[in-house]
């Protein structure tokens, strides 16, 4: 019997093959018992890191306010996201106007915004580690619901899932993506983690590894020794608290640059076209309902970000 | 291509659990409890199966588990935590594999069996998605 890891690393290895020339299943496959989405149309484009960032700081101004009835203390903060589409952040930059203008946006944040790669701890774990056992407990329940109230949903691949269908955290899914939390936890689950390792499988990918040597070279010419892309963000941040909006554009401009001449974004882009093309419809229907629920509710949380702003007197 | 077909189907199933084998997955129960004690703001790992036996409480990010004898003791897990990040398990120390498992908050996994992170996981980091590089 083969080990689990030789498997995983076969099955990976398929996904790729796959990509070539595979039509799709005409039974149905495993998520076809579930009922679940079966729409094969076109996927709905994903959201951006700044629209992320709005529907989780949504989620959270619900929750705070949720608390809040029960007495207790919920911190909602806006997060720093950029406005440009995820896949610059996965795989590296190619927009030289923007990086040359603005850097990565770090400088221009304003600083009431909690910067995703913050190293701070998150506050609403260090208020919770403050309270007695007692008070631990009735902080999970309020956030959760209680232990016994929550389900076990059946994935696609026939795994279980353990989901909070009551307290704040379930109410304010339910407000911003509809009442149906089972397919909507199904769906970011299945989603987020396919997601997570196509992406993870580009970034390992011959292709996209050569164009990275291509970039790590241009950019030591520069003078920037970083290993990735995100490496360089990293650095851009650093630079901005040490040198202002400038220093941050002269890692920023040079990454964009570099990436542009090495196709480095373009050829990530392709390469996880080509896995999302091979996952089935079992599964691009999850991935569509996600992205369709989290657009729908994308007005819904601009909305209560706006009425939060104006509580604050802060113009949004 | 019906082989290719079906290879790819359990590929795609695979991927979406971050490891998940689907000839050998057992029928999921409704009857598994969320685990009780797991404080807040933890991701919670434990040595047996619906929460059961020694657990850690993981409130930050860890590079290795050896440190503290989690190291490959993970049967199930439950993401406790308070914001909004995903709750990853590695399967190799210091995110050096490319296999992880991932729960959104107030999400768990009673049964790990046939995921990777399953006796597997010696690190974990908390990204907003999934998708990101690993950081700590």
């Amino acid at each position: 019997m083969r080990s689990r890891r030789s498997l995983v690393g076969a099955c990976l290895a398929v996904v790729i093959a796959a990509a070539a020339g595979c039509s799709t299943p005409a039974a149905p496959g495993p998520g076809a018992a579930l009922n679940g989405p079966t729409d094969t149309g076109p996927l709905p484009r994903a959201l951006t890191p700044a629209e992320d960032a709005s529907l989780l700081y949504a989620e959270d101004l619900i929750v705070h306010a949720c608390m809040a009835r029960s007495g207790l203390r919920f911190v909602a903060e806006p997060l720093a996201a950029s406005s440009r589409p995820a896949a610059e952040q996965r795989y590296g930059t190619a927009d030289v106007f923007a990086a040359r203008a603005h850097g990565y946006g770090y400088s221009e944040t304003p600083a009431r915004q909690r910067r995703a790669d913050s190293t701070s701890p998150d506050p609403n774990e260090v208020y919770q580690r403050t309270l007695s056992p007692g008070a631990q407990r009735a902080y999970e329940t309020a956030l959760y619901g209680t232990p016994g109230s929550r389900p076990q949903v059946e994935l696609p691949d026939g795994q279980g899932l353990v989901i909070a269908t009551e307290g704040c955290v379930a109410e304010a899914r339910k407000r911003l993506y509809g009442d149906d939390l089972r397919g909507y936890l199904i769906s970011q689950h299945v989603t987020a983690n396919l997601e997570g390792h196509i992406a993870q499988d580009v970034r390992n990918a011959k292709a996209y590894r050569s164009a990275l040597g291509g970039w790590r070279t241009c950019m030591a010419n520069r003078g920037f020794t970083f290993a990735t892309p995100q490496d360089a963000r990293q650095g851009g941040e650093t630079a901005a608290h040490k040198g202002g909006l400038a220093a941050e554009i002269r890692v920023a401009a040079a990454d964009a640059e570099c990436g542009r001449d090495h196709r480095l974004l373009a050829t990530a882009v392709a390469l996880e076209q080509d896995r999302f093309a091979d996952t089935g419809p079992e599964l691009t229907g999850w991935i569509k309902e996600f992205r369709s629920l989290r657009l729908a509710a994308l007005p819904k949380a601009r909305d209560l970000i706006r009425a939060e702003s104006g509580s604050r007197g802060v113009k949004g | 291509m019906r082989c290719t077909k079906t290879l790819g189907t359990i590929a795609g199933a695979l991927l979406l659990a971050g490891g998940t084998m689907l000839a050998a997955s057992p029928p999921a129960s409704a009857l598994a409890a969320a685990p009780s004690g797991c404080p807040s703001g933890a991701l919670c790992v434990y040595s047996g199966l619906n929460y059961t036996g020694s657990h850690s409480y993981l409130q930050d990010c860890n590079r290795y588990w050896s440190a503290f004898g989690r190291d490959n003791i993970s049967a199930s897990w439950f993401n406790n935590g308070t914001s909004g990040r995903w709750a990853r398990i590695w399967v190799d120390p210091n995110f050096g594999s490319a296999n992880w498992s991932a729960n959104a908050r107030g999400t768990g996994d009673p049964d790990g069996r046939d995921r990777v992170a399953y006796n597997a996981g010696s690190s974990n980091d908390w990204p907003w998605d999934p998708s990101d590089a690993a950081a700590c």
